[in-house]
């Protein structure tokens, strides 16, 4: 992609093969749209220098700002920036080593991915129907999916415990929690995917229909591949609902060894005392897999459409 | 033909799915004795150890011990042991003793089982702790209270009476610079426990009754309401991390916090710890709340004396010097504390003997209704937001209600304890009503499955799920509304609960919008409709702001410009960490005296703003966070829907000489909207019920002024216990909730219809 719009800015200053990406970066550091982007990485990794600078401190608890009364105004700015007096890897040693925190990880990391797995699947299907079929009951069947995200989800911690655990029998299981957190993603998924399938053209299907090919290989060989972007979205949405979710995994799991990593961070929380050093430290090792997510998932943000298969 | 092969394909991984289910479906018998406690770090070190020695001598009861989180390890045990799940065994704080003897099913007296001798190691008051109405529920292990620790450097001896703590507190305060004499979560009614309770009087008088407004109770508050607001030797807006920082910095002389803070003392710090002074205004020691840390005995374990060998076991001698040596616990055994190794021990010792003045939380079910309200009450008088007495009697008034609430629906044990044949005959016709309308049209229905089997088929694996998975919990919200149950009759037959349409008619036909009268009226925050208002501005706020800044973003971010995977990147980082903690990092800046915030402020020369003691400013809190935490996910979704925009049709537009606004008016907006849509509608509903943030960062400050719906409902179901009631309201957010989401169907409908 780089080398595409590389080449096109070229052909002005064709002296040296430097000036093409030199100038465009100049242009590109110069615009409004660098700035805003500037500013806006700027006010959203603030907040988070505070958790890096915490779990790399060695310590538990924040350095508090106190502005130095006499220095000058640059100097006091520079106050504001949270950094540990001493780096130390400390906090990740501990987390890392006081418990099963990888085995912990692993074990998101299984529940996660087998949310995003049976969370597609069942999305997909029912979103391909609700954007392809018109069938009695459709508008009012998209509206069912929707009441689910409706009602609190701290009121429904008893009647999920009693289907997962005693009905069903899932308790101390991943399939439990998985099928629990595949659902609560559906809706999103569902209401996502078809708006995203109804963008798709339709005549695309129509000539694959009048060639003899099946519903299911149109939706499997033709849809599917085109909605890479919104099924990535929705992927990485499924993911993220189970790789976060704490309190039903705490109370379905009757197992150490079965507990998935948010429930070991919360072990660094209590009503006395607090190891936010920990919980820091631990929470950046968290959201490392999700960073690699969605770094792999990326080019299907951005190689939709205009690179697919509808040209070919 | 191959159509059918889809359909196949998909029942019979459908199939498969069921069989998966029907493998696990099978109660694994169990040989061991479960417990389960929350202890971490060395407590937890300390008790495994102990567990791993009686395993070693008793290979007939093999005890297999699970760590629960804090924040869960309530609800777990809520969940699991009335309906017969669960642990053997279990430790927990004693305070919670009568709302689980009182809802029954949850915890198993031990009286008759637990012989004197085995009772006489605790001293009577940690053993009193553990009664409730008479009989005995649990045994005392570990107890914890405050006490004053000091930092050496700047105190000398600890002070005698609290007229010498204020002295010395005087002197070590400087504001400016950020040092205080006296460091402490004074708005937490733990810790307020220590005046409070040496005026003698405390929240009870000696028959139970709530006596919130007794003089001494008051006098307690102004007492404090001075140390804060007039000789200002205590920090703003106090909470465990601040105290502990404070403390560890050097700015604190003295902190009155409990043993789990000496764990986290720097090592420079030269500490020591001593009981509590002398209460100069009433001439008793300072006598702080004591929770006792209790075994429990499950009603529904089947190896009671395997359970009580264990209890037996940790409660004994060895065992209590193992958690107080290696464990740094407080053990209720009290022999542990004549061992040398530990006699020497001064801060243990301190502990201990703070013990004697002490005060055990009392253990009754009004107890657990008072945490919240006095911390607010709490709150409001050191802002001087209301006086001491004038709030302690609106307090008692409120709690009283709680109580009544709760009681009355307790006490109405004459309804009919089974279901009665009329029940079910009801039940019966009202099936029957609901199935009629499907039975009339079953030719209808019978031919739409026929022409439109495909489409059924693709949507059945989802709609079975959320039948399963979110219909039938709803049910039980929508039937749980109808009733009065509370902690305290939760577990009493369903029908016995049945009260019509009561909470809705007490929700929604409150009409109190007011406080007091005259000149001192203020606006009634517990109000519905009040709670409404704010929840639709903080709903509309978030929305508004959230996708027009992912929407500038995405834009932004659509075509190349250099570094555009790191901004990419970067630009998700908030929604990839833990909400958890990057909320509290957002309450700390907010913090009106060591907070980032207020601190730039005043570097740029303006005045610092006191972030939750006004409605508005306290809003703000709230909205920047949320904002702030739902970007990333408007704009992947944002992102992924541009994606969707042919690009030929820009170069068209271009052709045609559009502008840029032109092009996002004409192409842009148009072409993303089937994506928008489903996402603003998904985002509305999740801001409206979005719990985390409020209760993480403003908790509703000042004063449940910044409560939004869902906030309140946890309120109302998980600090006052009324389950029926919460489940009322929660069934109102989703009729609000579904009108709106009906409402913007139908506008999006006409504005398509209408281009």
């Amino acid at each position: 992609m780089t080398g595409r719009t590389v080449s096109s800015a070229g052909p002005a200053v064709p002296r040296s093969p430097l000036a093409g990406p030199v100038r465009r970066a100049a242009a590109d550091i110069f615009s409004w749209r660098f700035a805003l982007l500037l500013f806006a990485g700027a006010v959203v990794v603030y907040p988070l220098l505070w958790v890096v600078s915490l779990a790399f401190s060695g310590q538990q608890s924040l350095q508090l700002v106190q502005l130095p009364g006499d220095a000058t105004a640059w100097q006091q700015l520079a106050a504001l920036i949270p950094l540990p007096q001493q780096w130390s890897l400390e906090n990740f040693r501990a987390v890392l080593t006081e418990q099963p925190f990888l085995r912990w990880l692993l074990n998101s990391l299984v529940v996660s991915l087998g949310t995003t797995l049976v969370g597609l699947a069942l999305a997909c299907s029912a979103a391909y129907a609700f954007s392809r079929f018109s069938f009695p009951g459709r508008d009012r069947g998209l509206v069912l999916f929707l009441i689910s995200q409706m009602f609190p989800a701290v009121l429904m911690l008893i009647p999920l415990y009693v289907i997962v655990v005693q009905w069903l029998g899932l308790g101390n299981s991943w399939l439990g929690l998985v099928l629990v957190y595949a659902i609560t993603a559906l809706p999103f998924c569902v209401w996502m995917l078809k708006g995203y399938f109804d963008t798709l053209p339709y005549e695309i299907e129509e000539s694959a229909l009048l060639e003899g090919a099946s519903r299911f290989t149109i939706f499997y060989r033709i849809i599917l591949p085109l909605a890479r972007p919104a099924i990535a979205v929705t992927g990485l949405f499924s993911f993220m609902t189970a790789w976060n979710e704490f309190i039903l995994a705490s109370i379905f799991m009757d197992d150490e060894a079965l507990y998935t990593v948010p429930v070991g961070l919360r072990f660094f929380v209590s009503d006395y005392a607090s190891e936010w050093g920990y919980f820091a430290a631990g929470a950046i090792l968290v959201s490392l897999p999700v960073i690699l997510l969605f770094l792999s998932l990326q080019r299907f943000l951005v190689a939709g459409l205009s690179s697919g298969a509808v040209k070919g | 033909m191959i159509e059918t092969s889809a359909t196949r394909l998909l029942g019979q991984v459908f199939l498969l799915l069921l069989a998966l289910v029907a493998q696990l479906v099978y109660a694994q018998p169990r040989e061991e004795l479960l417990l389960w406690h929350g202890y971490r770090g060395e407590e937890r070190r300390a008790l495994e150890q102990l567990l791993e020695d009686y395993n070693r001598n008793q290979p007939d009861a093999r005890v297999k011990a699970l760590a629960v989180p804090f924040g869960s390890f309530a609800d777990k045990l809520s969940a699991a042991l009335p309906r017969g799940q669960g642990p053997d065994l279990f430790i927990f704080g004693h305070d919670r003793i009568g709302g689980w003897a009182r809802a029954g099913n949850t915890v198993a007296p031990v009286d008759d089982l637990v012989p004197a001798r085995v009772l006489a190691r605790f001293p009577p008051s940690l053993v009193e702790a553990m009664r409730f109405e008479g009989r005995l529920y649990g045994l005392p292990f570990n107890f914890k209270s405050t006490a004053l620790i000091y930092n050496r450097a700047l105190v000398r001896h600890a002070p005698e009476t609290t007229d010498e703590l204020l002295a010395l507190a005087r002197a070590r305060t400087d504001r400016r610079r950020g040092r205080f004499g006296l460091a402490y979560s004074y708005t937490e009614p733990f810790f307020h426990g220590a005046l409070l309770n040496s005026f003698g009087s405390g929240p009870f008088d000696a028959d139970g009754r709530l006596a919130l407004d007794s003089p001494g109770n008051v006098r307690s508050l102004e007492q404090l309401a001075r140390w804060v607001r007039e000789e200002g030797i205590l920090p703003e807006e106090p909470n465990s991390t601040l105290v502990t920082n404070l403390f560890n910095q050097g700015r604190a002389a003295m902190v009155i916090s409990g043993p789990w803070l000496l764990g986290e003392i720097s090592e420079g710090i030269d500490y020591a710890v001593a009981p509590l002074p002398q209460n100069s205004e009433s001439g008793r020691p300072l006598a702080p709340w004591v929770a006792v840390e209790g075994l429990f005995l499950s009603p529904w374990s089947g190896r009671q004396q395997a359970a009580l060998g264990l209890m037996n076991y940790l409660t004994g001698e060895r065992a209590a010097l193992h958690m107080a040596m290696a464990g740094g616990q407080l053990p209720a055994n009290l022999n542990a504390y004549t061992h040398p190794e530990v006699a020497r021990d001064a801060n243990t010792m301190a502990f201990r003997r703070q013990l004697e003045t002490a005060v055990p939380i009392p253990n009754l079910p009004q107890m657990t209704l008072l945490w919240k309200p006095l911390e607010k009450a709490l709150n409001k008088v050191v802002k001087g937001s209301a006086s001491p007495a004038g709030e302690l009697q609106r307090l008692q008034r409120e709690i009283r209600r709680d109580v009544a609430n709760l009681q009355a629906a307790g006490d109405r044990a004459g309804r009919p304890r089974s279901i009665p044949a009329w029940a079910w005959l009801g039940l019966a016709l009202l099936a029957l009503a609901a199935l009629s309308p499907a039975l009339r049209r079953r030719r209808r229905i019978a031919a739409a499955w026929r022409e439109h089997r495909t489409a059924y088929v693709y949507i059945l694996p989802a709609m079975l799920g959320m039948l399963l998975l979110v219909f039938f919990p709803l049910l039980y919200g929508f039937l749980l509304s109808f009733t009065d149950t509370t902690l305290l009759n939760e577990n009493t037959p369903f029908l016995s609960r049945w009260q019509g349409l009561g909470n809705y008619a007490s929700i929604l036909g409150d009409w109190n919008f007011w406080y007091g009268e005259g000149a001192g009226r203020s606006i009634n925050y517990d109000n519905f409709y009040w709670t409404l208002l704010v929840t639709i501005c903080w709903t509309a706020g978030n929305v508004v702001l959230s996708v027009g800044l992912a929407l500038v973003l995405a834009l932004a971010l659509d075509k190349p410009i250099l570094g555009r995977t790191w901004f990419r990147l970067l630009l998700i980082l908030p929604w990839a960490i833990p909400n958890y903690i990057t909320a509290l990092v957002w309450k700390g800046m907010f913090h009106p005296q060591f907070g980032v915030v207020n601190q730039a402020l005043q570097v740029v020369g303006l005045a610092p703003v006191a972030w939750f003691d006004s409605v508005g400013a306290s809003f703000m809190t709230g909205l920047v966070t949320n904002v702030w935490l739902s970007i990333p996910f408007m704009m992947v979704v944002i992102l992924g829907g541009l994606q969707s925009i042919p690009r030929d049709l820009y170069e068209a537009a271009r052709v045609e000489g559009a502008g840029r606004w032109c092009q996002f008016r004409a192409i842009t907006l148009p072409l993303l909207k089937p994506v928008l849509v489903p996402a603003i509608i998904l985002s509305v509903v999740w801001t409206f019920n979005m719990f985390n943030v409020i209760y993480l960062v403003s908790d509703g400050a000042p004063a449940g002024a910044n409560d939004i719906l869902i906030t309140k409902a946890f309120r109302i179901g998980f600090e006052k216990y009324q389950y029926a009631y919460a489940a009322a309201y929660s069934m109102v957010i989703l009729a609000l909730l579904f009108a709106y989401a009906m409402w913007q169907m139908r506008v999006s409908r006409t504005l398509e219809a209408a281009r």
